[in-house]
């Protein structure tokens, strides 16, 4: 045997060897896939609540009930990947149906007692599905039912490839093919409960002046989920605005009767407030009618001026804490050759998110 | 030579007077009171006399950003005062009495209400430029007498004699609100 003989007996021995090595740790991470079976972690159940906005359009040839039940099992496919118990569907709608939850903004403190205590729902995640033309919207709030502790928040938007009937793929839709990736990216890793925080600090849904609700709740998301990034311990904001409701009054009118009720039921001393203001002066405050009457409204996804501000009001006094306001009027970047480079507007209100909270921040120098 | 060194300085002169003539805010400001004992003001819904539906809220959320940023003052959740006009069946567009200033006073607790007005907002079209312009007013009233104590008036635009000379759009719409606010605080604080 030649010397490049033996070099190449030595080569297929080591290809052989790394390919085993491969094959083995292939197999591994197939199996640490979500979706697929894994031991379970946690102690009680997670349970998944979803509301759907917008109808089925032509991109998304599917109707609402067959949408919903996919996007639900997606999801609690995905938290069990992730080593959440899944709850059982059933018990959960019986929940719904009893406390009459007609939205995500919409969760009680005794909905979230009883889930806890009647069906050992340890968590809830609240997703949203908003569908606009050919476009999803998914967002997700993972709510902690002993303490009403909003512990992740997520938001993914997702074009939707064209459809047409006479030239789609045999096999699984393309809308299943890109729900079920958005639902894998927008549930969290199970983790035990919190440690119950000092301070109690409640947030209130922002608020849209001359923005579509759509992009508002989208700006809403993105600022909890920076503000959790930062490490804020704080409550899901439907909890104030359920409990306000309930004693009569909208959510904003932090007066006397309000606060006092915010203050005495959840031993809460300041509440974050903020605002999404639209300058755009090319969309509308509403969603905007195609020129076909045939055709369903849309929603612009472009903002191109805006600003968002958040306050910290304190509770007893009813007076501004702290304020920061940041303004978003950069013209789109321009890249190589003069090609603008696309940024979509989930990324820019999260950079603004970002933004805002260095403004407001205790640590930052302005303040 | 001089003539021309003459001209050349006259030219200067005429520029920096030209760049210089910023709009400026016409105020009101009561001599006889003691704006130190004005700790804590409400800010009234400002009224709408302008053709965008939006523009008294955006411009009322400058306001507020302004107000509080100068950190003068301290400043009740605008809830509140929503609460307190539900409560005194107020809208608006009420044309307030002092003795309804006061009962808001007393309601919402605080020293002073500011009230506003946008006039004129948006795009103007008068000339080839297409600039933003914002025409609006604001007033301060002390909730011990229901008196008016402050009031301003400012106009604004997103065009300048550099943005003229060099090129270049409009200042952005929230620009021209800030700047209008602050022109008209200017004169208060």
């Amino acid at each position: 045997m030649n010397g490049y003989g033996h070099r190449a007996h030595q080569f297929s021995w080591t290809f052989l060897v790394l390919a085993l090595l491969f094959q083995t740790a292939g197999t591994a991470l197939a199996q640490a896939e979500p979706g697929s079976a894994l031991p379970d972690s946690a102690d009680n159940f997670t349970g998944t609540i979803l509301f759907i906005f917008g109808r089925p359009q032509n991109a998304l040839p599917v109707d609402v009930a067959e949408l919903r039940a996919t996007c639900v099992s997606r999801l609690e496919a995905a938290l069990r990947g992730r080593g959440h118990r899944t709850a059982d569907r059933d018990v959960i709608e019986e929940q719904v149906r009893k406390w009459r939850v007609r939205g995500s903004d919409l969760i009680s403190p005794e909905f979230l007692r009883e889930l806890g205590q009647e069906a050992d729902v340890g968590q809830i995640l609240v997703a949203t599905l908003l569908t606009d033309n050919a476009r999803f919207l998914l967002t997700t709030r993972l709510i902690d039912t002993a303490s009403g502790r909003l512990t992740f928040v997520d938001l993914i938007d997702v074009d939707l490839p064209e459809y047409d009937p006479e030239f789609a793929p045999v096999g699984v839709p393309e809308w299943r093919r890109v729900l079920d990736a958005a639902c894998q990216k927008v549930v969290p890793q199970w983790a035990p409960p919190p440690v119950p925080a000092e301070e109690t600090l409640m947030v209130l849904p922002t608020i849209g002046i001359a923005s579509d609700p759509a992009i508002t709740s989208a700006a809403a998301h993105s600022l909890f989920k920076t503000l959790l990034g930062q490490g804020l311990v704080f409550l899901d904001p439907s909890l104030a605005e359920v409990t306000m409701i309930e004693a009569g009054m909208p959510s904003h009118w932090l007066a006397p009767r309000g606060r006092r009720l915010l203050q005495d039921r959840f031993g809460a001393k300041r509440i974050l407030v903020s605002e999404l203001v639209s300058y755009d002066q090319n969309s509308p405050m509403v969603s905007l009618q195609a020129l076909d009457p045939d055709e369903p409204a849309t929603i612009r996804w472009i903002l191109t001026e805006f600003s968002m501000s958040m306050r910290t009001v304190d509770l007893r006094t009813g007076t501004a804490l702290r304020s920061a306001t940041i303004l978003h009027d950069k013209p789109p970047a321009t890249g190589w050759f003069g090609n603008p480079v696309r940024t979509t507007l989930l990324q820019e209100l999260e950079a603004t998110s970002q933004a805002l909270w260095a403004a407001f921040s205790p640590d930052s120098e302005d303040n | 030579m001089r003539k021309m060194w003459n001209s050349a300085a006259m030219a200067l002169v005429m520029l920096a007077f030209v760049s210089g003539c910023s709009p400026k805010a016409t105020s009101f400001v009561r001599d006889d009171v003691d704006y130190s004992f004005i700790r804590t003001v409400a800010i009234f819904p400002f009224q709408n006399l302008s053709q965008d539906i939006n523009a008294n809220e955006r411009l009322h959320s400058v306001f507020v950003s302004q107000i509080l940023e100068r950190d003068a003052v301290a400043v009740v959740e605008f809830g509140t005062v929503l609460s307190a006009m539900s409560q005194m069946q107020l809208t608006v567009d009420s044309v307030l009495t002092p003795e309804q200033i006061m009962e808001l006073g007393k309601v919402m607790s605080v020293d002073g209400i500011f009230f506003g007005s946008v006039e004129e907002y948006g795009i103007e079209r008068l000339s080839k430029d297409r600039t933003y312009s914002i025409t609006a007013s604001y007033s301060l009233a002390e909730t011990q007498t229901g008196s008016m104590v402050w009031s301003a008036q400012t106009r604004t635009d997103g065009g300048s004699f550099w943005r003229k000379l060099f090129g270049g759009g409009s200042a952005s719409l929230y620009s021209v609100s800030k700047n209008n606010v602050n022109q008209a605080l200017e004169t208060l604080f």
